[in-house]
C-alpha cells in the first residue's frame, strides 16, 4: 500500500522534474522520453521513499539517493550529457527542496495540520506535491527570465555581482549556523558534524567555482579577440615572406644585368621595380603590434579594415603600449569605437578622405587623437546617439578628458587619460 | 574658433634660423638660405655640426627661432633631446626635424613637442619650401593673436593635457562640471580640463565676461546663446539642454528677457 501511494506521489514529482528540465535546458518535448523518465524515476523514488528508516542521517542519505536517481535518468532519457544533467538536476532538486520546506512550514505552522497527518494522509500529500510542482515550475520560469536578463546586468556591474554573491554565501552559512546553534542540544551530534562539514565544503566550493567561472568568461572574450589578431599577424608574415622573396629576385636579376654590363637593361629593371614598389599598399596594421590589450588591438584592427575598405588616406602612429591604463577596457573600446566610426563616416564624405590616429604617452597622460577631414556642409545626422553614450561613459571617469575641436577642414577628437600616481 | 586666422595681410617679421646636422649642414644651408632671402623673413644665425653650441644658443635665446634639427646626431644628445630642451625654454619657436628614416614617429612629436614638420634626407628643395611656407603662415597667425592679446579682452587661456587653448569667452555656449572636470562647450567643439567652477567663474570675471551665469550647481550658461527656457531646462542654440535649478531660475529668466 505504502509503495503504491509513494509511487503515485513520485509520479507527480517526476512530472515536475521533467517539465522543469525541459524548460531550463530548452530541450524539445518527446513523449517517449517523458514517459520513460517519469516512470523510471517514480519507481525508484518510491522504492527509496518506502525505506522505513527515519533517523536524521538516513533522511539525508535518502535525499542524496533521490538526487542520484534523477541525475541518472535525466542523463539516460532527456539530456544525454552527464555534466548538464547533473547541473540541471541539482538545480531543480534544490529549488524543489526549498519549496517543499516552505510548503511544510505553511501547512504545519499556519494551517495547523499535524506533521503526522501531513505525511500520511493521501489527500494532503497529493495537494502538497502538486503545490510543490506548481511552485517549482514558477520558480524555474522566473529564474530563467532573470538569467536571460542577468547577462546584461553582469556586464554592467561586475563588482556589484561579486558583492551580491559573497553576501549570499554569507547569509546561507550564517543562517545555517544560527539555526544549529539554537537546536544544538536537541540534535544528534553526528548530524551537526555532517552539517558543519557540508556548510564548509559548500562555501569553499562555491567560491572556487565562481572564481574559476569568472576567469573563464574573461579568458573566453580575450581568446576571441586574440584569434582575430593572430589571423592578421599571419597575413602580415605571409606578406613579409612575399616581400623577402621579391627582394631576393630583384637583387638576383639586377646582378645579372651588372654582370652582363647592360646598363640600359638595369635602368629599366630598376624603374619597373620602383613602380611596383609604389603600388604596394602601405601596411597600416603593423603599428598595432605595440598595443598590449587584445581588446583594443582587435577593435582598432577592425576599424582600420573599414578605413581601407573606404580607401581613406590613413595616417596611424602608435608609440605606446597602453599597458597600465586605469580604465575599463570595454568602456574605452566603446568610446574609441564611436569616435572612429564617426570619423570614418565623415572622412569618407570629404575629398581629402584623411584620417589620422595617433596614440602616445608622456609622463602625465596617455593621449589618443583621432583627426579626420571634415566637411561642414555634408554633416551627417545620427552621430548624436554614439556621442551621448560616450558622454555617459566618460562621466564615470574623473581621469579622462575629452576635447573636440572642429575647424574649417578638420574634426579632431582628443582623449586624454591621466596616469595614476 | 580657437585660432584667429586672417588671410592676405602683409605682416613683417624676422625669424632666426638654426641648422644642426652632423653630415649635411652646409648643403642644407645652401637650400634654405635662398628661400628665406627671397621671402625676406629672417636670417640664418647658426649652422652647426655638433649640438653643443646649439644647446648653448637654446639656453640663452629669446628671439623667435626656427630650428632645423637632425634627429640622428653622432653625439651624446640627439635632435629629439634638443627639441625637448627648446620646449622647456619657449613654446613659440618652430622645430623642424631632419631625418634619414621616413618611418619615425612624426605624429607623436608633432603633438608632444609641437614639431612643425620633418624633412627626409637627402633634402629636397620643394620639401623645404613647403615647410618654410607653413612656418610663415603659422607666424602670421601668431602675430594676429598677439595683436588680439593687446586687447586681452574675452580671451581665456586654458591648458588641457599637453596643449594650450585660447578660447574667446563670447563663443562659449555653456560650461559643465563633472566632479573635478570642467567641460567648456563651444560651437566648434569642447575643451575639458581639471578645475573647479569657482575658478572658472573667477577667470571669466577677470576677462570681463558677465553674460555667462550659473544656472545649476554644475552648469553655467551663456545668456546670449540660449535658444529658449523650459520649465526645468535651458535649451542652448546647439540643442543641448542644461538643467535649471529653482534657485537660479529667476535670475536666468530675467537676464534672458532683458
Amino acid at each position: 500500500m505504502l509503495l503504491i501511494v509513494n509511487f503515485f506521489m513520485s509520479l507527480i514529482m517526476g512530472i515536475m522534474f521533467y517539465i522543469s528540465v525541459i524548460k531550463l535546458s530548452s530541450y524539445e518535448f518527446n513523449k517517449k522520453n517523458a514517459i520513460g523518465f517519469i516512470f523510471c524515476f517514480a519507481f525508484f523514488n518510491a522504492l527509496i521513499r518506502s525505506c522505513k528508516y527515519y533517523d536524521n542521517v538516513t533522511s539525508l542519505l535518502k535525499i542524496f539517493a533521490v538526487l542520484v536517481v534523477i541525475i541518472f535518468f535525466a542523463n539516460v532519457f532527456i539530456i544525454k550529457n552527464i555534466i548538464k544533467s547533473f547541473y540541471y538536476s541539482v538545480l531543480i532538486y534544490t529549488v524543489a527542496l526549498i519549496n517543499d520546506s516552505i510548503l511544510g512550514l505553511l501547512m504545519i505552522k499556519i494551517f495547523n495540520i499535524p506533521l503526522n497527518e501531513a505525511q500520511n494522509n493521501i489527500l494532503y500529500m497529493t495537494i502538497a506535491n502538486l503545490s510543490v510542482l506548481c511552485m517549482t515550475y514558477f520558480t524555474i520560469i522566473t529564474m530563467k527570465y532573470i538569467w536571460d536578463k542577468k547577462k546584461i546586468i553582469a556586464q554592467i556591474n561586475k563588482n556589484g555581482a561579486y558583492i551580491l554573491f559573497a553576501l549570499i554565501i554569507f547569509i546561507v552559512t550564517a543562517a545555517n549556523i544560527l539555526v544549529y546553534n539554537k537546536y544544538i542540544e536537541m540534535i544528534d551530534s553526528r548530524f551537526i558534524l555532517i552539517n558543519i562539514l557540508i556548510t564548509t565544503i559548500y562555501t569553499l566550493l562555491t567560491i572556487a567555482i565562481h572564481r574559476a567561472y569568472s576567469n573563464l568568461a574573461i579568458n573566453e572574450q580575450e581568446n576571441k579577440q586574440l584569434k582575430a589578431y593572430i589571423n592578421m599577424a599571419e597575413e602580415l608574415i605571409d606578406e613579409y615572406r612575399r616581400v623577402r622573396h621579391n627582394t631576393h629576385n630583384i637583387i638576383e636579376s639586377a646582378s645579372a644585368f651588372i654582370k652582363a654590363n647592360d646598363m640600359e637593361g638595369l635602368k629599366e629593371h630598376l624603374s619597373s621595380v620602383i613602380e611596383r614598389q609604389n603600388k604596394i599598399n602601405k601596411n597600416y596594421i603593423a603599428p598595432l603590434y605595440k598595443i598590449a590589450h587584445p581588446g583594443i588591438k582587435s577593435l582598432l584592427y577592425s576599424k582600420i579594415g573599414k578605413m581601407e575598405e573606404l580607401s581613406l588616406n590613413i595616417n596611424i602612429e602608435i608609440t605606446t603600449t597602453m599597458s597600465d591604463i586605469k580604465v575599463n577596457v570595454s568602456d574605452l573600446c566603446e568610446v574609441l569605437g564611436v569616435f572612429l566610426d564617426n570619423s570614418i563616416e565623415s572622412a569618407a564624405l570629404t575629398q581629402d578622405k584623411y584620417i589620422e590616429l595617433c596614440i602616445f604617452e608622456d609622463h602625465r597622460c596617455y593621449t589618443i587623437i583621432i583627426k579626420n577631414s571634415y566637411d561642414m556642409s555634408k554633416k551627417k545626422e545620427g552621430n548624436g546617439i554614439g556621442l551621448k553614450t560616450v558622454k555617459s561613459i566618460l562621466k564615470e571617469y574623473p581621469n579622462i578628458l575629452n576635447n573636440t575641436i572642429i575647424d574649417e577642414k578638420y574634426y579632431t577628437q582628443e582623449l586624454l587619460i591621466k596616469k595614476q600616481k | 574658433m580657437f585660432i584667429y586666422y586672417r588671410n592676405g595681410c602683409g605682416v613683417s617679421f624676422l625669424l632666426n634660423f638654426v641648422i644642426c646636422d652632423d653630415t649635411h649642414s652646409e648643403s642644407i644651408r645652401g637650400i634654405i638660405e635662398p628661400i628665406i632671402d627671397e621671402l625676406n623673413i629672417g636670417r640664418i644665425v647658426m649652422v652647426e655640426k655638433s649640438p653643443d653650441k646649439v644647446v648653448e644658443y637654446i639656453k640663452n635665446n629669446k628671439a623667435a627661432t626656427v630650428y632645423f634639427l637632425d634627429i640622428e646626431l653622432n653625439s651624446s644628445i640627439n635632435g629629439i633631446d634638443m627639441a625637448r630642451l627648446i620646449r622647456e625654454k619657449d613654446s613659440s619657436s618652430y622645430i623642424v626635424f631632419i631625418t634619414a628614416y621616413e618611418k619615425f614617429a612624426f605624429l607623436t612629436y608633432k603633438y608632444k613637442l609641437n614639431v612643425v614638420d620633418y624633412i627626409v634626407k637627402p633634402v629636397n628643395k620643394n620639401d623645404v619650401i613647403y615647410c618654410i611656407e607653413t612656418i610663415c603662415n603659422l607666424e602670421k597667425e601668431k602675430k594676429f593673436i598677439k595683436d588680439d592679446e593687446d586687447k586681452k579682452d574675452y580671451i581665456l587661456n586654458i591648458k588641457s593635457g599637453w596643449k594650450q587653448y585660447r578660447i574667446d569667452a563670447r563663443d562659449i555656449i555653456y560650461i559643465e562640471v563633472i566632479k573635478n572636470k570642467i567641460i567648456i562647450h563651444i560651437e566648434t567643439g569642447q575643451i575639458s580640463f581639471f578645475s573647479t567652477l569657482k575658478d572658472v567663474r573667477d577667470k571669466l570675471t577677470s576677462v570681463g565676461v558677465d553674460s555667462i551665469m550659473v544656472c545649476h550647481k554644475s552648469y553655467m550658461v551663456n545668456i546670449k546663446k540660449i535658444s529658449c527656457i523650459d520649465k526645468n531646462d535651458v535649451i542652448m542654440i546647439n540643442g543641448d539642454r542644461c538643467p535649471l535649478s529653482r534657485r537660479y531660475k529667476r535670475g536666468i529668466v530675467d537676464a534672458f528677457n532683458s
